[in-house]
């Protein structure tokens, strides 16, 4: 007969498992801490509320324009890589022949490994030259679509695929055109799918930085909401530029840049989980 | 332009319509998996298809509402003529042959809606206007005998319910939209004896008013209930007829077949 207590050293073994499990989480967690107390410590000298009021004036100033800048440019990137990546995903899940599925599927997994700076530059050489729309909203945000549209074709295709194919043969079986199929029965259950897979690539956009100076160039005002020929302010630029300044006062404003956009992609990812959690109950 | 299967208004009065199978075969790349089945089925009357597992029965079923269609290498060869129509012939509307052309299959299949939703979205993709919709819903829930136990709570999940309530759901979604005939794949191998004894009784009652073509495993379940009975083995129809004469006499594979069953 089996012995019906676990074994020492099988508890010594899950107990292990366990510590590992439980030191990595924490270490984890004690990154993330210090990463948040370098960017605090390194801010508190430009801390007030007027940071969130007052645009850059040279290397001093506030934020105000970053601020805007960066979530003007995030709408609309989420605007685009939702519209272009469901459309794929739906594609290559529902529509696709074999062959052009495999084919999207692994276009978009090279795509993820381009380094951004490569999309910066097609997207200068398309959208700000030949084009000629200059720096400007529309070139930054297509650029950053493009560099952001894997996550968001490998989330929506992934959750479609998900759906059971018994529920779509039942749905064939009534008569049910593919759209209303889509429509009716995918699209429902692929929702919490797309909306993380919109929010990850917002929070991908967002935190880039190369691209943007290759499209969006940087301004000291706030965006003026022409989608062309008017350069655009972000947080990133104020991260990268300012912190290499020889002047205390710029480098407290590249910490405060990198602490303003840790705080608004983590509520970003925040409202996501809740959601999620709302979802699982 | 004969061949465009319309979509008349339903009549019920009239003797339901049955469905004349004539060499069909199906082949997925090299596989054959059924090879010139041919068989009729009577007008209100219910068919049986029994045969081991893998002979093609459930492939068989999917040829007659299409859902072949589009599945990569498969090729359906052969006709299926239901009211004058061959149903693989040129410009055949594929959605009003599976809205005549129903199907239940062998593990419920109910949408991840509520208990209304389910049967009103079919109705509403066919175009049964809104004012019908309340209706109808309630007229087959009470045909599956569902109605008493949902009443109180047609807008909640319907995957809440039990096995065999989903699966007479699903058939109540299946008769809503009001087909001549009705494909049921196992209807009821997935579910608990009683429940199996509710559906049996169920299609029992849809003779007369819709034709019925039964897929089982259960050798006295279709000798409970089917006026027709089908034997198919390894992709071919072995016999054909009238399920008391085949259970009396039949020949020797297949009564070797039927009385000893396929053992599960
Ligand atoms: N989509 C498909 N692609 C390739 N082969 C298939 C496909 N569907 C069925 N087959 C093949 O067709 C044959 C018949 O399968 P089918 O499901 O029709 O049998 P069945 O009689 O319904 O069996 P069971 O009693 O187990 O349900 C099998 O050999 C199966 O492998
Ligand atoms: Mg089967």
């Amino acid at each position: 007969m089996r012995r019906l207590r676990v074994g020492l050293s099988r508890r010594l073994k899950s107990g292990l498992w366990r510590g590992v499990s439980v030191t990595a989480a924490m270490a984890m967690i004690a990154l993330l801490g210090l990463i948040f107390w370098t960017v605090i410590k390194g801010s508190l000298p430009a801390w007030s509320w007027s940071v969130l009021t007052t645009p850059t004036q040279g290397l001093a100033g506030g934020l105000e324009n970053a601020i805007v800048g960066t979530l003007w440019l995030g709408l609309l990137t989420m605007l685009g890589v939702a519209i272009a990546g469901i459309a794929t995903g739906i594609y290559a899940a529902v529509y696709a022949p074999l062959w052009a599925r495999e084919s999207i599927l692994f276009i978009s997994d090279v795509l993820s490994g381009v380094p951004s700076i490569v999309f910066g530059y097609v997207g200068y050489l398309a959208f700000v030259v030949a084009f000629g729309w200059g720096f400007s909203a529309l070139a930054a945000a297509l650029t950053l679509t493009m560099l952001s549209l894997p996550y968001m074709v490998r989330n929506t295709y992934q959750s479609f695929a998900k759906v059971p194919i018994h529920l779509i043969d039942s749905a064939r079986a009534l008569g049910f055109s593919r759209a209303r199929t889509i429509w009716s029965l995918m699209w429902p259950s692929s929702w919490g799918g797309m909306a993380a897979g919109s929010i990850l690539a917002l929070s991908v956009a967002m935190g880039e930085t190369a691209p943007l100076i290759y499209t969006a160039e940087w301004s000291q005002n706030l965006p003026s909401w022409d989608l062309t020929h008017h350069s655009v302010a972000y947080l990133t630029y104020v991260v990268w530029t300012f912190i290499q300044e020889p002047y205390p006062q710029a480098n407290a404003l590249a910490y405060m840049a990198g602490l303003v956009l840790m705080l608004v992609i983590g509520a970003v990812s925040f409202g996501a989980r809740v959601r999620e959690f709302g979802r699982a109950r | 332009m004969n061949q465009v299967l319309e979509l008349d208004p339903y009549v019920g009065e009239t003797p339901a319509v049955g469905l004349r199978i004539e060499e069909i075969s199906v082949r997925v790349g090299k596989h054959m998996v059924l090879e010139g089945v041919s068989m009729d089925l009577p007008g209100g009357k219910i068919s049986a298809l029994v045969g081991p597992s893998g002979s093609g029965k459930s492939s068989l079923l999917r040829v007659l509402n299409r859902l072949w269609d589009g599945i990569p290498r498969a090729r359906v060869e052969g006709a299926v003529w239901y009211q004058g129509v061959n149903l693989y012939g040129r410009g055949v509307d594929v959605a009003a042959v599976r809205s005549r052309i129903g199907m239940v299959f062998q593990r419920p299949t109910p949408f991840p809606k509520s208990i209304v939703q389910n049967i009103s979205l079919p109705l509403a993709v066919h175009g049964y206007p809104r004012s019908e919709i309340a209706d109808r819903v309630q007229a087959s829930l009470k045909t599956v005998g569902l109605w008493d136990e949902v009443a109180n709570r047609l807008g909640t999940s319907a995957l809440a319910l039990s096995g065999g309530q989903q699966q007479r759901l699903c058939i109540a979604r299946a008769l809503a939209i009001q087909p001549d005939i009705l494909l049921m794949d196992e209807p009821a191998s997935a579910l608990d004896p009683k429940s199996r004894g509710r559906i049996d009784d169920l299609i029992l009652s849809l003779r007369d008013a819709v034709t019925v073509l039964l897929v089982t495993h259960h050798l006295e379940e279709a000798e409970r209930v089917s006026d027709r009975l089908g034997v198919l083995m390894d992709g071919r129809l072995q016999a054909f007829g009238p399920t008391q004469e085949l259970f009396r006499s039949a020949p020797e594979k297949v009564a070797q077949y039927l009385r000893h069953g396929s053992g599960n």
